[in-house]
Parts: C-alpha cells; sequence; structure tokens
C-alpha cells in the first residue's frame, strides 16, 4: 500500500518509474503487477491514479464480454465433435464445421501445453490455475489469429500469473490500490498483462509464413478495398467519368508481382537476434569466444532461441526472473536489452565455452552461473552504456561501404599514420564526441575488469584448467622431442589450431609465462584509456605477479636487460602502441632457448580489432630469426611454436615473412612447410615470401620479433 | 572419439524428450516441459566394442520454421522421426518431416522412423499394416518403443549407435583412392524415388 502511494503519488510520470526500475529500486517490489502493466503501456496516456481504476474496469469488462464470446462456443464446438465421432452425424453447415474442428485443435494443444507447465508446482496442479491459464490462452488465440498460439506462451503466461496472484488481495476498501489488485479479477488482469506483453514482444513469437500472410492480408484487404472502390466507381459514378477505373487496375498488377519476391527465403525474426546477439554483440565485446563459437560451427539461433522466446525464463529460478523481467519491461528497447544480458551470460562462464564441443554444448544447452544474478545485470548495463556511440559509428562505416571492417581500419589509420600527428594523442574522435562521458566509461571499464579478476581466480579451481594443462605438456614434450608427426601437423589443422590456441591461451601459469595478461580485457582497456591510466596498469602488474623480475626470471642475463629496457619505454610511453603491446617470454629449459612473442601473437590473435581501429595499430610484419649463436648443435636446440593464422581479424590478408640468412632450414624437411614454401623461397632468390592464412608456418629455434613496419598487401 | 550428431523430429508431445530422457537419465517424467527451439543432450555408448559419442538435439515439435531447421539438421549422421502411435496425425505428418530433412540434405543420411507410446497399445490409431507399407516404401528403419516403460528405448539407441558406425566406416572407405568412385553414398542410405522428390519441390514449402 505504502510503496504504491509513494510510487505513483503526484507528479506522477511513467518515465520517472522506469528510471527507478532501472536502478533497481524495485526489485523486492509488492506491486510488481501494477508495475508491469504501466511498463507494458497497459494504460496508454499517463492517468492520474484515479483514471487507472476506470480505465481497468474497461478492460475487465472487456475480457467477460470475450469470455462470454469464445469460451461458450468453444464448449459448443466441443460437444458437436465428440457427437460427430459417435456415430450421431447430422451434419450442418460444413463450412462451420470445419472451422470448429480448427478450434477444437488448437485447444487440444493449448491444453497440452497447459498441463504441462510448472507441473511440479503445488499451484500449478489445481484445477482453477489450469482454467484459467487455458481461458487465457485460448481467448488470446482466437482474438489474434494472425499469431495463434505458439509454445512458450504458456510459459510466459505462469510466471505473469504466479506475480498477480501472490500480490493481489481481497478489495476491502475499495480504494484505487485494492481496486487494482482485486483477487476477483485475476484472470482478466493476466490476460491484460499478458496481451501486451505479447504485443511488445510478438516479433519473438513471428515465424515466417506468418509474417508474409499479415502481408497478403493487407494486401488482400487493399484489393478488396479497391474493388469495392471499383464497384462503387461503375455504379455510382459511371454515368459522370468512364475513366476512374483505370489506375486501380494497375496497383493491382503492382500487387500481384510483389509476392514473388517474397518467395525467397525469409528469416524470422527471432532468429535475426540470435544472429544479431552473436556477429555483432557478441564479436564486439568477446571477439575470442566468437571465434571459437564459430570454429564449433555453433549457430546462434541453436542456443539462443529459447532465451529469447521465453525471455530466459527457463534459464533461472523465478524470484531471479522477476527482477530480470523488471529490467526487461522498463527498458526503451527491450530486445537489445535481452541480447546484451545473453552476451554478459555468456561472457561471465566464458572459460567453459572453449574446448571440446560437446561440453561446451552441454554448458549452453543447460546454463548455469554460480555467481551473483546482480553481476550478470551489471554487466549487461556496463558493457551496454559505452558502446551505443561506437555502435552507431560501425553502423554508419557498414552502411558506407559493404565490404568488411578491418579494411576500413587499416585505411583509416593508414592517414594519421603519413600525417604523424596522432600518435601522441589518445583518440581525438572520441575526444570529440564524448568529452564529458570518457571518464565514466573507464569507471565502467573497471567494473567489468573486476569481473574478470574474479573470474580468472575461479579457473584456478578448475579442473578444466588441468586437462588444459596436462594437454599442453604434452603437446609441448613432443614438441621438445620433434616427435611431431607429420600428420599432425597437416591433417587436423582446425584440432591443432584449437588445441594450442585454447591451451596457451586459458591456462593461466602459461599466461603468466609466456602471453602475459595477452588479450585480457585489460589490454583492450589500457589501449582505449592511453596515458590516463598509468596506475591501473601497476595495479595489474601486481596482482599477476608480472612484474619485471618474475617475468624474465628464467631468462638470461642478456635477453633480461632487454626485455626490462622494453619495459621502461613501455611505460614511459603508453600512448606508443608498439610499447604497450604485449610481451612474453617462453623458456625452453631443456634446450635453453627462447621464444619471444610480442605483439606479433596479441595483436592479431587476440585484441578484439575494434581497439585497433581506435588505436592507429596496424599489422606488424613477422621477422623470423635464427638465434644460434649460443647453441651447441642447433638441431638439438629446435624447440617449436606452433600458431595458426587463420584465427584472426586479418584471416584474408596474406603476410610477409622474412628470414634471415643464417636460418636453417634442416628442420623444415620434416613438415610440410619446404613442400608448400621452401621451392617458392629458392626460387624468388630473396630473403622474404609470403605465408597464407590457411598453412601454419613451424616455426624452430627462433625468435619472433615484431616490428611495427605497417604492411599491406 | 569422435561426435555423431542424431536429430530428432516429429510432432507435438510425441515424445521426443521423453525418449532421449528415458536412454539418459533411465527416467520418465509425465509432466515434462514441452521443447522450447532446440535441446542438446549427449552420451556415449560402446557398440561392437567401438565407442560412440552421440549428440542428440531435440526440437520442439511445433516450430516448424524452415529457418531454424537447416542449421539443426546439417551435418547430422542420422535423424530420428517420432511418431504417436495413438495419434494419427501425428503419423500423417511424417511426410512433412521426411521433406523437411530430404530438401536440406538429399539422400545422404540415415533415417529411423520410431513409433512411440506402445504402452497404450488399447488406443492404437496406426495398424502395423500401414507401418509396413510406409516403411517399405521410404526404407526406412522402423522401431515402436516406449518412453514410459522403457520399452525398445536402449535398442533402439544400439540400432542408431550400429548404424552410425557402419556409415562411417563407409565413407572412409570411399574417402580412400584406391576404390572406385561409383560406390556413392547414395547407396548407403535411404532409396528414394527422385521423382517423388521432384513432386514435392515443386509443391512448394511446408
Amino acid at each position: 500500500m505504502e510503496e504504491f502511494h509513494r510510487s505513483i503519488s503526484l507528479p506522477f510520470s511513467f518515465r520517472k518509474l522506469k528510471k527507478e526500475i532501472q536502478q533497481g529500486k524495485y526489485h523486492q517490489t509488492q506491486i510488481r503487477s501494477i508495475i508491469w502493466r504501466i511498463c507494458l503501456g497497459c494504460f496508454s496516456q499517463e492517468p492520474n491514479p484515479k483514471e487507472f481504476c476506470d480505465l481497468i474496469h474497461k478492460h475487465r469488462e472487456r475480457y467477460s464480454l470475450l469470455k462470454k464470446k469464445y469460451i461458450r462456443t468453444f464448449k459448443v464446438a466441443g460437444n458437436k465433435k465428440k457427437n460427430n465421432n459417435s456415430s450421431y452425424n447430422k451434419k450442418e453447415n460444413t463450412t462451420r464445421i470445419k472451422n470448429q474442428n480448427k478450434d477444437y485443435d488448437f485447444s487440444n494443444l493449448i491444453l497440452l501445453d497447459v498441463k504441462r507447465t510448472n507441473a511440479g508446482e503445488e499451484l500449478f496442479k489445481k484445477n482453477e490455475t489450469k482454467k484459467l491459464l487455458f481461458n487465457i490462452l485460448f481467448i488470446y488465440q482466437k482474438q489474434h489469429l494472425d499469431l495463434g498460439y505458439k509454445q512458450g506462451m504458456n510459459d510466459l503466461l505462469a510466471n505473469i500469473f504466479v506475480v498477480v496472484y501472490n500480490e493481489y488481495i481481497t478489495n476491502e476498501n475499495n480504494d484505487c490500490y485494492s481496486i487494482l489488485m482485486d483477487n476477483n479479477y485475476i484472470e482478466e488482469d493476466c490476460y491484460l498483462i499478458f496481451e501486451h506483453l505479447m504485443e511488445k514482444f510478438r516479433n519473438v513469437f513471428l515465424s515466417v509464413k506468418q509474417d508474409n500472410n499479415k502481408k497478403n492480408k493487407k494486401r488482400n484487404k487493399k484489393k478488396i478495398d479497391k474493388s469495392k472502390e471499383d464497384n462503387q466507381t461503375k455504379t455510382t459514378n459511371f454515368n459522370t467519368e468512364g475513366i476512374i477505373i483505370s489506375p486501380p487496375l494497375a496497383i493491382k498488377s503492382q500487387n500481384k508481382a510483389k509476392p514473388k519476391i517474397n518467395k525467397k527465403r525469409k528469416i524470422p525474426k527471432i532468429v535475426k537476434y540470435c544472429i544479431k546477439m552473436q556477429n555483432v554483440y557478441l564479436k564486439r565485446f568477446d571477439e575470442e569466444l566468437y571465434k571459437n563459437f564459430q570454429l564449433l560451427k555453433l549457430e546462434p539461433q541453436l542456443y539462443c532461441f529459447r532465451w529469447f522466446r521465453l525471455l530466459l525464463s527457463r534459464e533461472f529460478s523465478i524470484n531471479k526472473i522477476l527482477i530480470l523481467w523488471d529490467y526487461i519491461f522498463s527498458d526503451p528497447n527491450p530486445i537489445e536489452f535481452v541480447s546484451y544480458f545473453i552476451v554478459s551470460m555468456l561472457i561471465l562462464i566464458r572459460d567453459q565455452l572453449f574446448g571440446d564441443s560437446t561440453k561446451v554444448y552441454k554448458k549452453l544447452f543447460s546454463y548455469s552461473y554460480d555467481g551473483k544474478f546482480d553481476d550478470i545485470i551489471n554487466i549487461t548495463k556496463n558493457i551496454r552504456k559505452p558502446d551505443e556511440k561506437t555502435n552507431k559509428m560501425i553502423m554508419k562505416i557498414k552502411k558506407r561501404k559493404p565490404s568488411p571492417m578491418y579494411k576500413h581500419v587499416i585505411k583509416s589509420n593508414r592517414q594519421p599514420r603519413a600525417v604523424n600527428s596522432r600518435k601522441n594523442q589518445p583518440n581525438p574522435r572520441s575526444r570529440k564526441n564524448l568529452p564529458n562521458n570518457e571518464q565514466i566509461k573507464i569507471i565502467n571499464k573497471n567494473q567489468i575488469k573486476r569481473y574478470f579478476l574474479e573470474k580468472q581466480n575461479q579457473k584456478k579451481k578448475n579442473k578444466l584448467l588441468n586437462e588444459k594443462k596436462i594437454i599442453l605438456q604434452q603437446i609441448l614434450s613432443k614438441v621438445e622431442d620433434q616427435m611431431i608427426p607429420i600428420d599432425f601437423i597437416e591433417n587436423p589443422i582446425q584440432n591443432i589450431q584449437e588445441i594450442i590456441f585454447n591451451n596457451l591461451y586459458h591456462s593461466q601459469e602459461i599466461q603468466k609465462k609466456l602471453y602475459r595478461p595477452l588479450g585480457d580485457l585489460k589490454n583492450v582497456l589500457l589501449k582505449q584509456s592511453s596515458t590516463s591510466n598509468l596506475k591501473d596498469i601497476n595495479e595489474y602488474n601486481q596482482k599477476f605477479n608480472l612484474n619485471n623480475n618474475n617475468y624474465s626470471s628464467r631468462g638470461d642475463i642478456g635477453s633480461k636487460n632487454n626485455i626490462v629496457d622494453k619495459h621502461k619505454t613501455r611505460d614511459e610511453n603508453l600512448s606508443n602502441l608498439k610499447d604497450i603491446n604485449v610481451k612474453g617470454i617462453f623458456k625452453n629449459e631443456k634446450t635453453e632457448t627462447f621464444i619471444e612473442f610480442s605483439n606479433v601473437l596479441c595483436n592479431k590473435e587476440t585484441i578484439p580489432r575494434d581497439n585497433i581501429l581506435i588505436n592507429n595499430t596496424q599489422i606488424p610484419n613477422i621477422f623470423i630469426k635464427s638465434d644460434n649463436q649460443n647453441k651447441k648443435n642447433p638441431i638439438d636446440d629446435w624447440s617449436i611454436i606452433i600458431y595458426s593464422f587463420t584465427h584472426n581479424a586479418y584471416s584474408n590478408r596474406k603476410r610477409k615473412i622474412h628470414i634471415t640468412e643464417d636460418t636453417q632450414f634442416d628442420l623444415f624437411t620434416k613438415t610440410n612447410f619446404k613442400k608448400n614454401y621452401l621451392n617458392n623461397f629458392n626460387n624468388s632468390q630473396s630473403n622474404s615470401f609470403f605465408v597464407s592464412n590457411k598453412h601454419i608456418p613451424c616455426v624452430l629455434n627462433f625468435k619472433y620479433i615484431a616490428e611495427n613496419n605497417p604492411i599491406l598487401i | 572419439m569422435e561426435n555423431f550428431k542424431i536429430c530428432f523430429m516429429g510432432d507435438q508431445s510425441v515424445g521426443k524428450t521423453s525418449i532421449i530422457n528415458r536412454f539418459i537419465y533411465d527416467d520418465f517424467n509425465i509432466n515434462s516441459q514441452s521443447t522450447v527451439g532446440v535441446d542438446f543432450l549427449s552420451k556415449t555408448i560402446f557398440v561392437e566394442n567401438e565407442s560412440v559419442r552421440l549428440h542428440l538435439w531435440d526440437t520442439a515439435g511445433q516450430e516448424r520454421f524452415r529457418c531454424l531447421i537447416p542449421s539443426y539438421v546439417r551435418n547430422s549422421s542420422l535423424v530420428v522421426i517420432v511418431f504417436d502411435i495413438t495419434n494419427k496425425t501425428s503419423f500423417k505428418s511424417i511426410e512433412f518431416w521426411m521433406d523437411t530433412v530430404q530438401n536440406e540434405r538429399g539422400d545422404d543420411v540415415i533415417v529411423f522412423l520410431v513409433g512411440n507410446k506402445t504402452d497404450l497399445e488399447d488406443e492404437r490409431q496406426v495398424s502395423l499394416e500401414k507401418l509396413e507399407k510406409e516403411a517399405n516404401k521410404n526404407g526406412f528403419l522402423y522401431l515402436e518403443t516406449s518412453a514410459k516403460t522403457g520399452h525398445n528405448v536402449k535398442q533402439l539407441f544400439r540400432k542408431i549407435g550400429i548404424s552410425i558406425l557402419k556409415q562411417n566406416k563407409k565413407r572412409k572407405e570411399l574417402i580412400k583412392p584406391e576404390l572406385d568412385e561409383n560406390t556413392s553414398l547414395m547407396n548407403i542410405s535411404l532409396n528414394i524415388d527422385p521423382n517423388k522428390l521432384k513432386q514435392k519441390e515443386e509443391s512448394g514449402c511446408c
């Protein structure tokens, strides 16, 4: 009661209420049924509290009329059907019977589903509840023949019913509050809320056929109208003007032509939402996960379909769903909210979404997140806000030219390089557009960062990690012993890519050894916020024990110095991308060789290209140098690192690889590398050649040294 | 271990989900919720001294979206079409499901036909004669099960495993260059009149 008066006190506006809901003030509300009615637009304008009652009365009357109309006729129809079956065939108009049979089928369908909704709960075992659910669904189906009844509606309705049933009271005072919550009208109000809910999420339930039918119907209506007009003109205007008949005819012929175009396979809107979720939102925020899904050939509509259609109501418990629905209903763009929510759902369990396809599928199709539910909502908010403007930007770019994104990235970055003026500025574009929001952005991102840090701590406990480590060790041991059979490299290319990619990247220890915070969101953030985040970097380094000492503890003196130097320069010139980039060393203890990773790996493999767009990064050349000087026996020293070029955003691009003169090629004979490339190399008689993305270069006993020279081939 | 994708199709509430649940959990729930969209479960079985991991994909009966089905049937090595022996209409719509599979995959897929709910033998509406005709006509592998009692469910999946392994071996042989090119995949799977297919294509969609 008090809550009601407080929230609906004058001056009262829907917008204010919705804002408050978005802020999470109504988690424990007792007037959710009223809030939902407001959010879903049951009250068309913004009335006084007293006018609420009038409106609700009208709705209730309307429903009772509908109920009289449909439920009765249905009963009659059902009886007649039985009569027909039991040999007493007294036939009336055949058309009528057909109609009734249709009703009967739908009612059967609805009955089946009503029986199965939340069947475990006491409330739903009652016959009254079943009747209520059935009535509402049946009437809705009759009232909205174009949409009909679809599986899933029953789940949505059940949740509404739970809310209304629990909140409604006996009407004693006859004031506004108790009229709105009168428990004599549970069914009526459930229908009202349900109808408006369906209105809002209609697209989620539409199938392609219905979409077309709707249009056709409209067309037919138009046709009928026009033909009527035709007749009228014929009859009435015939005497005055004889020419009028021709223009409608022209329109008719146009109408005939259009449906042929519609015969193409159309995608229903819900599938579009799913695809957009994965290909746009997820890709933007977590490109790696997106790529992994592509690798698994996982289409979003398979796992997202239910999430969208049921507004996630089977994924979480009812209490959480009610809170979630508050957010969804009060949002100006509910579908977008759901999409982002799904993205954050995925991100929060992302560590479990890599690796074996069976595991990933299982996880996706029975989603569970151990942490707090609020986490998901907070992340949803955070990833959504800062992206809105970049979203628009990207949309604009896409509209301009249909070619893939990265081309624009490189082109747009090329110019500032030539001018050489933007190097020390963080990002002029964002400054111009978002002078005030920049700080807020960073705060939001820090929050997200924290989530990731927490998540990485959880990783330690994860058994998966151990498995991955073992696999990695196996691979590396094979690698060290040069036991990799040719088939292993050649044949299941995708598998090996997957394994190595996942293992190298996800096991934390190896991350420390090799990759540092490679690909972590932190990097992304570092880049975007440039110099303002110096402190954060230090914090981050400490947390991950990634300070310089630890970092190069196993390295020999020379390389240590080098790295330290690089670090210094990195901290000095944060705006200079060359130095921000992740560097790492992997040491092979047996052979005492080093492989240095630098921005070659991190730029291409892990950091989403959107960030590269912002930061003028360009594709560096990859230099492979042999490091024979300190080695006793070069061939023993071969250590191997395999990584694929196919995983990155530049996959369509060829990359130049330089090999210095003293590089030994003996080992290439063991792999297919020689067949494909060495001949080419010898023929060209130059010290560089091209590697296309299809092949895996095996780099043995070499150092990677990345240079920042851009290549554009 | 190789994964094999198996799709379950059929009308609403014929018992697709129940069969899968019986197989995986050996359990039956009268009030199982209706499937919305697609569901996924997996189990490893041992057939003929080989372990086979089955990926079971379960669709909603009502979803006749043409756009959801392609991504669902794609890469599947076997399709199970389920109908309810106490429900004539579910039997009639076998043709519809068959068409959707064939439109997407051609003949390159094994099809199992499963009549569920044998525990309700008294209410049977689809006679065995009809079934024989249908199965012979299309070359289906037919089996009757009851998810409620568990009748024939294990056998179903064993047969599925066996036929998948067979198909897989033949495929592998085909890939080897020594074999004749004449032995095509067509011989492995169903025999279906090309004329019939054409007719259906002409008649359009569902």
